[in-house]
């Protein structure tokens, strides 16, 4: 990539308190649910957060949104620092970051008419008189009659509403658009139609996307990029296609591996790590490496200090990241009695 | 109906006496004045220690049959004609009393959501001793227990005999749900239904889940019901599928010749458009969307989304027959093995 990035997120942290239960028992404690997080996304760019349930990765997308406040680290867009701002300045950036969120049915206000919740950013943007010329208009974009606009969310289908928040999103020609799981409601055929249709708004408007999700078919299919997260750390992070063919960390190599193959004969013969025991509480992450506890690698060393993302090597491994000194061979390898 | 007819009596003593046979079974929903046809004829057979999977998209009627077995469908809905029959018993003709003592005893269900199917004010070891207790008359209350921390070993719970004693919220949704699974293997059922059991779950802990649900089958040699939209867990657990598709089966065959060899188009649409792993490829949608219940088209109701259909697909109800060389294969569609 080069020129710089649209988006830079740089040793974003985020800890949210947990208070002692109502009984006065329990401490006041700390979830660390995002702790020392760095990626960029080029213009035009997708990079997929990937992980499972816990490890973060709606909060990043929420504190890129500004919705949630860091706690430290940095989110620089075209350039700005966009963590302090407020009023006009941050107004503005959110007109170039827009978002779909994963629940078509919460994101929508029952009682409003589905052409006034997609105008909603434009007014907003003090445009509302745009709005009447242009909500037709996103509505054919996402595949859905102009006269949807006088109906009710209630009256459309999951896939649809998804469409009708992709059409409110791009009302103001956003430069990124964050997709927190934006498919992971919607059946198989009507995933595919969405999946389609991004792809096609991409190529068409040059936008950007920060695609959060748990799915890694999905990601594989949609993600020029993507992080693998494990408990508020990215652990494995490259081009899709290099990190897919040849994953490294002993996380990304068990989560690949769980997923279970439509094909019937390969998912009979393909390798298979089955982790032991629960995630680990990110109110209280092992010391070190994060996921040394369910690692079949894992050596003494691993819970001495948080282990950094390094580069992989050259050639097509350039930018393949990988945060596990063990299997790049930095630390001794393991014992054979493992 | 169009189905194959099955013997009036299955006899207990033949090689392959189904476990549950289900001879074109029809439920209907009634809603503000309309009715609606939610399963439309359906027959499908599982025999000891078999594994099927139902699978289609939202309202393709899969949980429904699940719960019309169990005899627990939802107000508004019923079964307006077919049989259900569980080892040799008609369900459907069977007394309130006589269906309790079959749910949680020679059948039973594991659900998506394992935090509203445990009662949040008791220990799990002593819900799970109480599903012993209810069906298995003379057990002690200390045998139960004994039982239930067995079982919840058997389900691969670290510490069993610890974390017998915690509340369900004291646990992940993993450990909630091996829960589930011992309580439904706990009277050694001969029906086991998993609605969606692993849905809710992250990828590894489904990994682990599906691997103690295929273990605690083969322990008990009950016949397995897996309803599921992922056709990934189809191919990791099932040894036979059924596609269903507007309330009716699609196909249904081996899963090495459904999910390998499909000629229904709805079949390879599912297929198509399933993101894989090992490919970049686009997905490839299916247009349009599901038709509802009460605005069925005529004919195949697929055909308002198939790329094969024509003017006999809108005249003519396909009926489900055999296909193609691979026993079992039946497919309904007036163009099936057509071109892709």
């Amino acid at each position: 990539m080069t020129g710089a990035p649209l988006l830079a997120v740089d040793g974003l942290v985020k800890h949210f308190p947990v208070h002692g239960d109502a009984y006065g028992g329990g401490s006041d404690r700390v979830v660390h649910a995002v702790d020392g997080v760095s990626f960029t996304i080029g213009r035009g760019e997708t990079l997929a957060l990937v992980g499972e349930s816990g490890c973060g990765k709606s909060t990043v997308a929420r504190l890129v949104l500004r919705l949630l406040d860091a706690t430290a680290g940095s989110i620089t867009f075209d350039g700005v620092d966009v963590t302090g701002l407020a009023g006009k300045q941050l107004r503005d950036v959110r007109r170039r970051v827009q978002v779909v969120f994963q629940d078509p049915f919460s994101s929508f206000d029952p009682r409003r008419r589905v052409g006034d919740s997609v105008a909603e950013p434009l007014v907003a943007q003090g445009r509302k008189r745009d709005a009447p010329a242009r909500v037709p208009e996103l509505l054919e974009l996402v595949g859905l009659d102009a006269a949807a606009a006088g109906r009710f969310p209630h009256e459309f289908s999951g896939g649809q509403r998804q469409r009708l928040a992709i059409a409110r999103a791009l009302s103001v020609q956003p430069d990124l658009v964050v997709l927190d799981e934006p498919v992971s409601a919607l059946d198989v055929s009507i995933q595919a139609q969405v999946l389609t249709l991004l792809a096609d708004l991409r190529t068409r408007f040059g936008l950007a996307y920060l695609f959060i999700s748990h799915d890694l078919a999905v990601v594989r299919n949609v993600a020029d990029r993507v992080a693998v997260m494990h408990l508020g750390h990215i652990v494995e992070t490259g081009p899709t296609a290099a990190v897919f063919a040849d994953p490294i960390h002993p996380y990304t190599r068990a989560l690949l591996s769980a997923v279970p193959d439509p094909d019937p004969v390969r998912e009979r013969t393909r390798e298979r790590i089955v982790l032991a025991g629960d995630p680990p509480s990110p109110i209280d992450p092992p010391s070190g490496c994060r996921f040394r506890t369910r690692c079949a690698l894992a050596l003494d060393s691993c819970a001495a200090s948080e282990p950094p993302l390094v580069h992989r090597g050259d050639g097509p491994s350039v930018g393949h990241l990988v945060a596990c000194p063990v299997v790049l061979g930095a630390a001794p390898p393991p014992s054979p009695s493992m | 109906m169009t189905a194959p007819a099955l013997p009036d009596e299955p006899t207990a003593a033949g090689p392959a006496a189904p476990v549950l046979a289900l001879d074109g079974l029809s439920v209907v929903l009634a809603a503000r004045g309309r009715e609606a046809t939610i399963l439309d004829g359906v027959s499908l057979a599982l025999t000891p220690g078999e594994t099927v999977a139902l699978v289609g998209e939202s309202g393709a009627g899969k949980t429904v049959l699940a719960l019309a077995v169990m005899g627990l469908l939802p107000d508004g809905m019923r079964v307006t004609g077919g049989r259900i029959v569980l080892g040799g018993t008609d369900l459907l003709g069977a007394s309130a009393s006589a269906l309790r003592g079959a749910r949680g005893g020679a059948m039973a269900m594991i659900f998506q959501d394992p935090q509203s199917s445990l009662h949040p004010a008791f220990r799990v070891g002593a819900q799970v001793a109480e599903a012993i207790r209810t069906h298995q008359a003379g057990v002690s209350k200390a045998d139960a227990s004994a039982q239930a921390v067995e079982l919840l070993r058997r389900v691969g719970i670290p510490q069993a005999d610890a974390r017998a004693r915690d509340y369900p919220h004291q646990m992940s949704g993993g450990m909630r749900q091996r829960v589930m699974i011992a309580m439904a293997i706990a009277n050694r059922p001969r029906l086991l239904i998993a609605d969606e059991a692993t849905t809710a779950l992250d990828v590894t802990v489904q990994a682990q889940v599906l691997e103690v649900l295929k273990t605690a089958q083969q322990e008990t040699g009950a016949a397995m019901l897996v309803v599921t939209h992922d056709l990934g867990v189809v191919a990791s657990v099932a040894d036979r599928v059924v596609v269903m598709y507007a309330g009716r089966i699609a196909e249904s065959g081996p899963v090495d010749t459904v999910l390998t060899e499909p000629a229904h188009p709805y079949t390879r649409g599912l297929l198509a458009a399933v993101p894989r792993l090992d490919e970049a490829a686009p997905v490839q949608a299916i247009p349009g969307q599901p038709p509802s219940p009460f605005a069925r088209p005529s004919g195949c109701a697929f055909r308002t989304r198939c790329p094969l259909a024509d003017e006999r697909c809108e005249a003519e109800d396909p009926v489900l027959v055999a296909f193609g060389a691979d026993a079992g294969h039946a497919v309904a569609c007036h163009h099936a093995g057509g071109p892709a």
